[in-house]
C-alpha cells in the first residue's frame, strides 16, 4: 500500500509529470493501493465557501498519469473537504474484492463545518479485511497545540461512514496522513537548521510537538509511525530546497506525517520526496506491506454447513414433544342432554415446556363443534410432566352422529390430531314439529323407512299436535292444575330421563309421578323442537303486532298448519292453566314471558330485552283474549 | 433452553462472508398414507430409517437448513397425516407454504392417482407460485413397481412439477429433492429481518394467508 501526504499549497499540477512519476514509483513492483492525501488543494475564496474546485478533477487526472506503469488502476473513492483531499485507487485485479465503500468527512473549522481545517476518511472492505484512510490538515502556528489536538480527536471520534463499521476505530487496519502542523518546541529557526546541517534529526525530533503529545497520551493512541529519517518538510521557498527564508523565517517542522494502527501492517519505506518543489511543502510517502484477510470458500462453507447442521440438530431436539394416550376418542351412545365425559392425557416427553393450545381448522369459528367441551383448552406442561384434558359432550340437537377432529397445537412445533366421536340416540326432542305429527309410532320404534318419510313429509300427518306434547300437557290437565310453582321449580335428572325415554320408546305406563318434572319436560320440548314454533321469518311482524289482537292473529294465520295447532294448543292450556291461579299461583304475565322466549326463540337464543317485552306482549294477547273462533277455524 | 426451541433467529454473519443470505421457506408434504412421507423427512433431516415408522396423526415439524452457493435455504417443514379421514385439514399446512412435496408410493398405482389430486388442489388452492415436487419414493421396491417412471416423468413434465424417484430406505434422491427446491425457489426477496417465531410461522388463526412468500434476510 502506497500513503502519500502533500500540502500542495493551492498549486496546479505540474505540467511535467516526470517527478510526480518518481514519487509515486518508489518500487518495482507496483503497489496494489494507492492512498493520496493533499492539503490546500485550493486556497481561493471558491473553494473555501462553494466547496467546489477545478483542481479536484486536474490532480486526480495527474495522479492517474502517474501511478506505477506496471498496474492499472481504479478508482476505490475520492473525498475532499475544500482543499483536504484522499483519493484510494487500487489495482483493477483486485477490484473485484473491495466492498462496503464509504466516505465521510469532518471540518473543524468556524461552526466546525466550513473551513480549510479537518479531516476526510475513506472506509472500503477487501476481501474480509476493513481499511480506512484518513486524510487530516490540523490547526496551523506553533502554539496552537491543544487545538491540533482537538481538531484530531473530532475527527477521529466524528468521522461515521453509517454503516458497519462505523467510526475509524472499528476497522482492522487504519492508515492515517496528512499535514498534521505540529511543529518544533523550544528550538529557534537557526538551531534546528544547524541541527538539520549536521545530519542530526535526533535531537530536533526530541522537540517535535507530536511525538510528545503522542507520547503524553492525547492524539493517536495506538498509532505506530516509522522512523524519521527525512528532514522536515516544511517550510521551503518555493521552487528549491531552501527553508524559508522570508522575514517570518518559520522554524522547519515535519508537519506531513502518516502512521498506522491494526494489525499485519509492515512498513517498508517512510521518505520525504525532494525533488517536487511546487509548493512549500514536500510530499511524504510510506510504503507498506499488509496482510489482507482472504477467506477460504471451502474452508468457511464447511464450517458454514457443520454449524448450520449442528443448529438444525439442537433446534429439532428442542422442539416440544409430547404424546396422548388416545388420539380416537369415542364415546357411548349419547342421548339427548346426557352428558359424557372422557378424559386424555397429554405428556411432555420433549426437553422443553410445551405450550398447548386446540386451534381453530380452516376457516371454522370456534376450536371445537358447539355439542363439545375441552377443559383446559390450553395450557402449560413441563418437560416430565402429564396433564389431563376433559372432553365433554351434550348432545342437543337431531344429529345422527357427532364427529370433529380437534386439532392440538404446540406452540413453535407440531399439531396433533385428536378425532372424537359418538353415535347418537335419537328422541323426540329435537324433532321437527312435522315429524313427530307423521310418526305412527314411538320415535325409537320407527324403521328408518318411516323415519326418513315423515322428516321429509312424505307420509301423512296422523296427529294434529305432537302425540308427545299432547301426553305432556294431557298429564298436567289431569295431575297438575293446581300444582304451585309449575314452571319454576326445576326437577331431577333422572325423573326427565325417565320422561324422556318413555316418550322415545313409548310405554303404557304413566310418564312420571312429578308434575314438576312434566312441567319442565314440556318447556324443554318446546325449546328444542327442530324449529322455533312461531316461525322465525315471523318474529319481526309477531313483535311489531304485539299491541293488536286482531293483528296477532292475522299473523297467526301465516304459520303453517302443525305449528298454529302446537302454538294454540300451549295457549287453550295455558289459559286452562290460569283459570286455577288461585290455587297454582300462576299469573298471566309470568307465563307469557317463559313461554314467549321459548316459542319465539332465536336461532342465537339471546333476544334483545325490549322485544323480549314485545314477545311477552304477544302471548299475552293469546292468553288473555277468547280463542275459540280460532279453535272453530281449524276444526274447518 | 426455551429460547433455543422459540427460533428467533437473526442471521448473523461473520465480517464479508461468503454466504450471502438466509432464506427460510414452509416446505409441506403431502400424499396418501404410508407412502413414506414421515420417512423422507426423517432421511432427509436425522438421516434416518425406521422399517415401522409410526402413522402421523398431526402434522409434524422439523427444520432443516440446505448451503446453496450464495444462499442458506432453511426449510420448515411440516410433515402431514395421510389418512382420508384429515384431508380437510390439509390447507392449514399448503397455505402459505413456499413448497410442496406430493409422494406417491412406486408400488401402489392408488397412490400415483392420489398424488395427482393433491397436485390438483394445490394448484387450485395453495399459493399460486408455489414450487411443486413430486417424489415416487420406495424406489428399493423397484421389483414391485406398479407405477412406471416415464408415466410420472411425463405427468410432471405436463405440469412443471420436480419429479424424481426417491428412497427413504437407500437415501436415493432424498437430499437431492429438496436441494433441488430449494435451488427453485425465488430468492430475490429481501424482506425485514427474520421472519418466523413460532407463531409467526402457522397460518391458521385469523391470518388470511396475506405472508409474504418467503422471507430472506441479508
Amino acid at each position: 500500500i502506497f500513503v502519500g501526504t502533500w500540502n500542495v499549497n493551492g498549486k496546479a499540477p505540474p505540467t511535467d509529470v516526470e517527478n510526480l512519476k518518481r514519487w509515486l514509483n518508489c518500487s518495482d513492483e507496483p503497489p496494489d493501493i494507492y492512498a493520496i492525501g493533499f492539503q490546500e488543494l485550493d486556497l481561493s475564496k471558491e473553494a473555501f465557501i462553494f466547496n467546489e474546485t477545478v483542481r479536484e478533477a486536474e490532480w486526480q487526472k495527474a495522479l492517474e498519469w502517474s501511478t506505477h506503469p506496471k498496474a492499472k488502476y481504479r478508482l476505490v473513492g475520492i473525498v475532499r473537504l475544500v482543499g483536504i483531499q484522499l483519493a484510494v485507487m487500487i489495482n483493477y485485479t483486485h477490484f473485484e474484492h473491495v466492498s462496503n465503500v464509504a466516505v465521510d468527512y469532518v471540518g473543524t473549522g468556524i461552526l466546525g463545518k466550513m473551513g480549510n481545517k479537518g479531516g476526510v476518511a475513506v472506509s472500503f472492505q477487501l476481501h474480509n479485511t476493513t481499511l480506512c484512510f484518513v486524510n487530516c490538515h490540523l490547526a496551523a502556528h506553533v502554539e496552537e497545540v491543544e487545538r491540533r489536538n482537538q481538531d484530531y480527536n473530532d475527527i477521529n471520534t466524528k468521522i461515521n461512514f453509517k454503516r458497519h463499521p462505523q467510526a475509524i476505530k472499528d476497522h482492522d487496519q487504519i492508515y492515517w496522513l496528512g499535514d498534521m502542523n505540529y511543529r518544533i518546541r523550544r528550538l529557534d529557526t537557526h538551531e534546528v537548521k544547524k541541527h538539520i546541517a549536521m545530519g542530526d534529526l535526533n535531537t530536533i525530533l526530541c522537540h517535535d510537538q507530536l511525538n510528545q503529545e503522542k507520547e503524553r497520551g492525547k492524539i493517536l493512541a495506538g498509532f505506530e509511525e516509522g522512523d524519521i529519517n527525512f528532514q522536515p518538510t516544511y517550510k521551503y521557498d518555493v521552487n528549491s530546497d531552501r527553508y524559508d527564508s522570508s522575514e517570518k523565517a518559520r522554524a522547519p517542522a515535519w508537519t506531513d506525517r502518516i502512521f498506522f494502527k491494526g494489525k499485519g501492517i509492515y512498513q517498508q519505506l517512510y521518505r520525504s520526496f525532494m525533488e517536487l518543489k511546487i509548493s512549500d511543502h514536500k510530499p511524504v510517502n510510506a510504503l507498506f506491506r499488509s496482510e489482507i484477510g482472504i477467506v477460504n470458500r471451502e474452508k468457511y462453507r464447511r464450517i458454514h454447513e457443520d454449524l448450520l447442521k449442528s443448529m438444525d440438530k439442537l433446534e429439532n431436539e428442542f422442539l416440544p414433544q409430547v404424546t396422548i394416550d388416545s388420539t380416537d376418542v369415542v364415546f357411548d351412545t349419547v342421548k339427548f342432554r346426557e352428558p359424557q365425559a372422557k378424559d386424555i392425557i397429554v405428556a411432555n416427553t420433549g426437553m422443553v415446556p410445551v405450550d398447548f393450545k386446540f386451534i381453530q381448522k380452516n376457516d371454522e369459528k370456534s376450536y371445537c363443534k358447539e355439542w363439545l367441551r375441552i377443559t383446559p383448552f390450553c395450557g402449560r406442561i413441563n418437560p416430565g410432566e402429564k396433564s389431563d384434558i376433559r372432553l365433554e359432550i351434550n348432545l342437543e340437537q337431531a344429529l345422527q352422529s357427532l364427529d370433529d377432529i380437534l386439532v392440538l397445537h404446540l406452540e413453535g412445533g407440531k399439531d396433533l390430531f385428536i378425532t372424537v366421536s359418538a353415535k347418537c340416540q335419537r328422541s323426540c326432542f329435537t324433532m321437527s314439529v312435522s315429524t313427530l305429527c307423521r310418526c305412527p309410532v314411538p320415535i325409537l320404534n320407527l324403521t328408518p323407512e318411516q323415519l326418513k318419510h315423515a322428516e321429509n313429509g312424505q307420509s301423512q300427518v296422523l296427529y294434529s299436535v305432537p302425540r308427545e306434547l299432547w301426553l305432556l300437557i294431557d298429564f298436567l290437565y289431569r295431575k297438575a292444575l293446581k300444582t304451585r310453582d309449575l314452571f319454576e321449580s326445576s326437577a331431577l335428572h333422572e325423573e326427565m330421563k325417565k320422561i324422556r325415554e318413555c316418550l322415545d320408546s313409548g310405554t303404557l305406563d304413566q310418564i312420571s309421578d312429578s308434575p314438576y318434572a312434566v312441567a319442565e319436560s314440556l318447556l324443554i320440548f318446546l325449546s328444542f323442537t327442530k324449529d322455533p314454533v312461531v316461525p322465525y321469518h315471523l318474529h319481526k311482524r309477531c313483535i311489531e303486532a304485539c299491541e293488536s289482537f286482531a293483528q296477532c292473529k292475522e299473523i297467526l294465520e301465516q304459520f303453517h298448519k302443525l305449528e298454529r295447532n302446537v302454538f294454540l294448543y300451549v295457549c287453550m292450556f295455558l289459559q286452562d292453566l290460569l283459570k286455577y291461579s288461585v290455587d297454582n299461583g300462576l299469573d298471566c304475565h309470568g307465563l307469557s314471558i317463559i313461554f314467549g322466549d321459548i316459542l319465539m326463540r332465536t336461532p342465537m337464543r339471546n333476544t334483545p330485552k325490549p322485544h323480549c317485552r314485545k314477545k311477552t306482549r304477544f302471548i299475552e294477547q293469546f292468553l288473555t283474549n277468547d280463542l275459540s273462533d280460532l279453535i272453530q277455524v281449524n276444526k274447518q | 433452553m426455551e429460547n433455543m426451541a422459540t427460533r428467533t433467529q437473526t442471521a448473523q454473519r461473520p465480517n464479508g462472508s461468503a454466504q450471502g443470505k438466509i432464506c427460510q421457506f414452509k416446505l409441506v408434504l403431502l400424499g396418501e398414507s404410508a407412502v413414506g412421507k414421515s420417512s423422507l423427512v426423517l432421511r432427509f433431516v436425522k438421516g434416518q430409517f425406521h422399517e415401522y415408522q409410526e402413522s402421523t396423526i398431526g402434522a409434524a415439524f422439523l427444520t432443516q437448513t440446505v448451503c446453496l452457493d450464495d444462499t442458506t435455504v432453511k426449510f420448515e417443514i411440516w410433515d402431514t397425516a395421510g389418512q382420508e379421514r384429515y384431508h380437510s385439514l390439509a390447507p392449514m399446512y399448503y397455505r402459505g407454504a413456499q413448497a410442496a412435496i406430493v409422494v406417491y408410493d412406486i408400488t401402489n398405482q392408488d397412490t400415483f392417482g392420489r398424488a395427482k389430486t393433491w397436485v390438483k388442489e394445490l394448484q387450485r388452492q395453495a399459493s399460486p407460485n408455489i414450487v411443486i415436487a413430486l417424489a415416487g419414493n420406495k424406489q428399493d421396491l423397484a421389483n414391485k413397481r406398479m407405477v412406471e417412471f416415464e408415466e410420472a416423468q411425463n405427468y410432471a413434465d405436463e405440469n412443471t412439477l420436480l419429479f424424481m424417484e426417491t428412497s427413504a430406505k437407500t437415501a436415493m434422491n432424498v437430499n437431492d429433492i429438496f436441494l433441488a427446491i430449494a435451488k427453485k425457489l425465488p430468492r430475490n426477496e429481501q424482506a425485514s429481518g427474520a421472519s418466523a417465531s413460532g407463531q409467526g410461522r402457522r397460518l391458521a388463526e385469523g391470518d388470511t394467508g396475506a405472508r409474504a412468500a418467503g422471507s430472506c434476510c441479508k
